[in-house]
């Protein structure tokens, strides 16, 4: 068989992979050995030159279910880089949206201070970044809100 | 071509592709979308969409490209959706005892025959608290228990003293009560109808049904006394009362269509599956109430089917979940405070025990790791800085739902998840919140996306403000 970054064991039912973190960011490596904790056990080792993610399943598999995990998994490795670097890449839109929805608000003031600590009300909802504006319903919130 | 941010006037905003049916569904961290042709989301993925062209104006209007107008929508839209999270503490639970009448098998604040209530000096002091609140408009409190009508004297207390205080503070008051309706009698019901307030009741369905999740103590079933009282508070003394059944994996065994029909036999037009949490009482059955997702799932969406063909037959009817799923899906606005990422706990909500604890949520009360402090000492700017943290639950800061789809219009509950993880971060891959409400939004999502009648009937489930605009005006005014 050829040699891939994994190893099955059926007869402990396990399948193992050795991830050089040169090749994935240790994040990526976790990120994806995440996606399998519903699926079974699964453990993490390793040191600076080399990762071991082990993954046990939770019920009895045959060699070629193992293989189908381990092919899932190497899968999910490539999609939780790409989606890392995807997120990178827009980062800076991210940033800047989130600044210009979340900034103007004062948030209110939650700290205990003397003299006695005073509930800051939040800036009015008029304080909105320029061109933006709260659609009427909004100013009366209390109206709306149900659990 | 479009440029990058700081150099062009237009950009293509971080997006997420799913596929569905023919096409490909995305989605943007605001909650913007639109569903492309595989062609179309090629040009996007490439960056070759002509501006002028129907495709740049669509991406543009969903905020997926991203031009000075779609900027300052999409803003508009994050600041919409994370409002609540700056406004004062409006919503509050309190519970006026933990004694109950009843030994329902997922009682979520685990009551218990024993006497344990609310003193009155203690509801003073929450009272205190509450009304110390900068609140702006107005106030809402709702009684829980146990069963409230064991201290009905202590809730038409709190129900007097409240609208007095708010009086004085020029506040819109509301104010409700949930209760079982065991221990309802003429006197009461007359005294509710003048206070003009709202109970809400727990009904779980069929008799057979209603009786397993909801016996007396002493094992006898309730539903015959549920109904009576029920039907005479709505139909003698014309009180607007309203029920909510817990969903077990008992109930799916019943289907959603006998539950609608028993609801719609007592006159709810309103239907809202709300599964159990796993909490309280609920913890020791765990096994026998547990669903799988897909079973839920499965249960949820043949109910919504079965509502959608009671309209098509001129019977309003609807389920909750849907229509707040819907809401979320056309709108920012998050009117319910659960259909919030992070929930409404500690910021819109605040419960009180009957010892005067002050707890985020009236659903985490009981499980005590969201205690945020006392009435009897602490203010509620150091309540406000104890739930603050919990903002990092937001689907931005938790992996995997960082990259999902569905992050801008799911919803998980607190409760729940400390229920069933013992901690505060949702274990996504084996949510069980996360697995069936991905299967909910693919399903609601393909539904709205096709010319149907029943596209027409979701679209009208929504429950935010119509002067709130839709999240893909132009798509949505296509298919309805």
């Amino acid at each position: 068989m050829k040699k891939y970054n994994f190893k099955i064991d059926s007869s402990s039912q396990t399948v193992s992979f050795k991830i050089s973190p040169l090749l994935f960011p240790k994040a990526v490596i976790l990120q994806a050995a995440y996606h399998f904790i519903e699926d079974g056990k699964v453990v993490v080792e390793g040191e600076d030159k080399i990762i071991i993610v082990t993954i046990i399943p939770n019920k009895a598999v045959t060699k070629s279910d193992l293989e189908e995990l381990a092919y899932e998994f190497n899968i999910q490795l490539i999609s939780s880089f790409v989606e890392g670097e995807e997120s990178k890449k827009h980062a800076k839109i991210r940033e800047t949206m989130l600044k210009a929805a979340v900034l103007p608000q004062t948030p209110p003031s939650f700290s205990r201070s003397t003299p006695p600590p005073a509930y800051r009300s939040p800036a009015p909802l008029s304080a909105t970044p320029p061109d933006v504006k709260l659609p009427p319903s909004e100013q009366s919130y209390f109206k709306k809100e149900v659990k | 071509m479009l440029g990058s941010i700081g150099q062009k006037t237009q950009l293509i905003n971080e997006f997420f592709p799913f596929p569905l049916g023919s096409g490909i569904l995305v989605t943007t961290r605001h909650g913007g979308w639109n569903i492309l042709s595989n062609d179309e989301y090629q040009l996007l993925k490439s960056g070759k969409i002509n501006e002028g062209s129907e495709l740049f104006k669509k991406l543009e209007e969903a905020g997926i490209i991203l031009t000075p107008k779609g900027m300052r929508k999409a803003v508009n839209d994050l600041r919409i959706q994370n409002n609540y999270l700056y406004l004062p503490t409006a919503y509050h639970v309190i519970a006026v005892n933990n004694q109950c009448n009843f030994n329902c098998i997922y009682c979520h604040p685990d009551a218990t025959p024993r006497e344990n209530e609310m003193k009155i000096e203690t509801a003073k002091k929450v009272l205190d608290f509450i009304f110390s609140i900068p609140i702006q408009k107005g106030c809402q409190i709702i009684i829980e228990g146990g069963e409230p009508l064991l201290k009905w004297d202590l809730v038409k207390f709190i129900f007097e003293e409240g609208r007095k205080r708010a009086k004085e503070k020029n506040l819109q008051f509301r104010f409700s009560f949930t209760t079982n309706l065991s221990l309802m009698t003429d006197k009461i019901a007359k005294e509710i109808q003048e206070m003009g307030i709202t109970p809400c009741v727990s009904f779980d369905g069929p008799k057979d049904l209603h009786n397993k999740h909801r016996p007396f103590v002493g094992g006898e079933g309730s539903y015959d006394k549920v109904i009576y009282w029920f039907k005479k508070l709505k139909n003698d003394y014309k009180i607007n009362v309203h029920a909510i059944p817990v969903i077990t994996n008992i109930s799916l065994q019943y289907g959603p269509e006998a539950i609608i029909d028993e609801y719609l036999k007592i006159g709810e037009k309103i239907i809202f599956f709300k599964p159990f949490r796993a909490s309280g009482r609920a913890l020791s059955s765990f096994q026998e109430l547990k669903m799988e997702p897909e079973d839920f799932y499965n249960f949820w969406k043949k109910g919504v089917e079965y509502c959608l063909a009671l309209n098509k037959k001129g019977i309003e009817v609807r389920e909750l979940d849907a229509s707040y799923f819907i809401t979320n899906i056309l709108s920012p606005q998050r009117r319910s405070m659960c259909h919030r990422r992070p929930c409404g706990a500690g910021f819109s909500i605040l419960s009180y025990n009957y010892d005067g604890t002050i707890n985020g949520c009236d659903a985490t009360r009981g499980q005590g790791f969201l205690d945020l402090g006392h009435v009897d000492k602490d203010d509620y700017p150091a309540i406000r800085s104890r739930a603050l943290p919990l903002a990092t639950l937001s689907p931005d800061l938790t992996p995997i739902c960082s990259s999902c789809p569905f992050m801008a219009y799911c919803r998980h509950c607190l409760s729940d998840v400390y229920g069933r993880e013992n901690g505060l971060y949702p274990k996504i891959p084996r949510s069980f919140e996360c697995h069936w409400q991905k299967a909910a939004f693919e399903y609601l999502f393909k539904k709205i996306s096709e010319d149907s009648k029943d596209a027409q009937i979701l679209l009208g489930w929504r429950q935010d403000h119509p002067e709130f605009s839709n999240r893909s005006q132009s798509y949505v005014q296509t298919t309805s």
